[in-house]
């Protein structure tokens, strides 16, 4: 089998392609080092181009072009239109994922980012991973398009206050840690649907207490409104509500997608609410104004089922005129009603 | 944990299976052992092995050492499924895991081969369609390309740069974005 012969044969070069890829993708540098390969013969020009999955991490090229250029504009930024990723070659790509460094310079442009995972130049782009990437604000928005996407997941270094537009039709799952207000257009989207309905079985049994304590802490991705709604309907015993908001909620409709469940109008109706015990309820300084208002206006909106006479503190440190003259305007259903606006003491 | 001798005896009482080799060697295997070749469970199931399995793309040599690595990761399957009952998990983890750091050595022994023998191993175990064989091997080739500049790739593998000069040059400017 292995003569003397043998010893100087090209036995890689004679793998099928797909084994190469196979090879190629185990490179701990990424595609980067697969793409080095290119250089090799002229078998292998065009072997990278064609890998399953792209993973391309910019902190890499940090060190040495820190080393080799004046500090001022050579981030990797200008590098990136010719990078695979905004080129036609990433045509067979199934996944891709980019990190860029923490580093304040080496920040990839969310545009070239996005450019790179537009429908046109990788059609067939199922999964997009941005790690630690960092928009800046001269960015403005920052639109993702693809029509052949079902997976993306982004995590910023830094909060972004733009806006990101995500527009992938076939979009499934999606997991952004990022703090950016963001419009997504992905009708097929399940993940987040999951989250909610998840979220109703985990309140599913709170219905026997006497004092419900309700605290938006991390960030509210569904609308607030219906998550207030399903704990209503399971608190039938309650005495007493204490509500805190928090300043990261997101209004309605639900802003995770348009097809989850929390945006549909019945998860909004308080028909079903009966609070025939509840006396007291205190919303806290905590969230915005408008927030708060609407939570008043809801718990009004139940007032008819309301048995005993209710009294509806809400706490306002900030912009308490504001807040009154809010209050003011809704019209309680039921005279056992009264809400107090109060300044935080 | 069943021993590797019991594990043995009960599949051999099972079922045998005839692995044949290009150069018309006959390996006795049991059942166990074969279907980690997914290739070969198909043809198991479809009933077709009765009389041996012809694998011409297969050299003795080679299919040797294929079936080497299947029976020590077979009897390791095995173990996996039969033992939990006689153990506490505790045991059965330790158990475990002296295991699978005996694979582990077993796996950078068997690796311990030319490069011809490494290529064949992967076109084996790519026609075989053993992941777990083929996962090592290229991992393999993988590693050893690791951190070097084409040139070296060259020399390692003898593959012939049949780039004239000024394609070599297009190339560069294309993927220059890779070797910074």
């Amino acid at each position: 089998m292995s003569g003397a012969a043998e010893v100087n044969e090209d036995r890689i070069s004679d793998l099928p392609t797909h084994l190469l890829h196979d090879i190629l993708t185990r490179l701990p540098g990424g595609t980067a080092a697969a793409a080095r390969t290119s250089t090799l013969s002229r078998r292998w020009r065009r072997v990278w181009t064609h890998l399953p999955v792209l993973s391309l991490d910019y902190s890499r090229l940090q060190p040495s072009s820190a080393a080799s250029t004046p500090p001022s504009r050579r981030t990797p930024r200008r590098r990136l239109p010719s990078s695979p990723a905004s080129r036609s070659s990433c045509r067979r790509s199934r996944s891709m994922s980019q990190w860029t460094a923490a580093s304040p310079r080496g920040c990839a442009s969310p545009r070239s980012a996005s450019r790179g995972s537009s429908g046109s130049r990788c059609p067939r782009l199922k999964e997009l991973v941005l790690q630690f990437v960092a928009f800046f604000q001269r960015d403005g928005d920052v639109s993702i398009r693809s029509g052949s996407l079902e997976r993306l997941e982004i995590s910023v270094v830094q909060p972004f206050d733009g806006r990101l537009h995500v527009d992938a039709p076939k979009l499934q799952i999606f997991h952004p840690s990022i703090t950016a207000d963001f419009r997504v257009v992905a009708p097929e989207l399940s993940e987040g649907v999951q989250k909610y309905e998840q979220f109703l079985k985990n309140t599913d049994k709170v219905a026997r207490c006497n004092v419900l304590l309700v605290r938006f802490v991390a960030k509210v991705e569904h609308g607030f409104k219906p998550a207030m709604v399903h704990l209503l309907r399971k608190c039938v015993g309650i005495r007493r509500l204490v509500v805190e908001l928090s300043y990261s909620m997101n209004g309605y409709p639900c802003k995770l997608s348009s097809g989850c469940p929390c945006s549909r109008f019945e998860s909004c109706t308080t028909q079903s609410v009966v609070l025939d015990s509840l006396e007291e309820v205190v919303i806290n300084d905590h969230g915005e104004v408008d927030h708060k208002v609407e939570l008043v206006r809801l718990l009004c909106r139940c007032s008819t089922a309301f048995h005993r006479r209710v009294a509806i503190t809400v706490i306002e440190s900030g912009q308490l005129h504001y807040m009154r003259k809010k209050i003011q305007a809704i019209c309680p259903q039921n005279s056992n009603v009264q809400i107090a606006v109060r300044a935080t003491m | 944990m069943a021993s590797a001798g019991s594990g043995d005896e009960k599949a051999a009482a099972a079922a045998m299976i005839t692995l044949i080799s290009s150069d018309n060697e006959k390996f006795e295997v049991t059942e166990a052992t074969a279907t980690l070749s997914q290739t070969i469970r198909h043809m198991i199931e479809d009933g077709c092995t009765d009389g041996g399995v012809p694998l011409p793309n297969v050299t003795s040599k080679i299919l040797a050492r294929v079936i080497e690595y299947c029976k020590k990761h077979a009897t390791a399957a095995a173990g996996e499924e039969g033992s939990s009952s006689s153990f506490s998990d505790a045991a059965f983890l330790e158990v475990d895991r002296a295991f699978l750091e005996e694979l582990e050595e077993f796996d950078d022994a068997f690796l311990e081969v030319d490069r011809a023998t490494l290529f064949d191993l992967i076109l084996a175990a790519n026609y075989l369609d053993i992941k777990g064989l083929l996962n090592l091997t290229c991992q393999k080739v993988a590693d050893s390309v690791k951190g070097k500049t084409p040139e070296q790739i060259r020399e390692m593998y003898n593959i012939v740069n049949d780039l004239t000069p000024e394609e070599e040059a297009e190339i560069r400017r294309e993927t220059q974005w890779a070797f910074e």
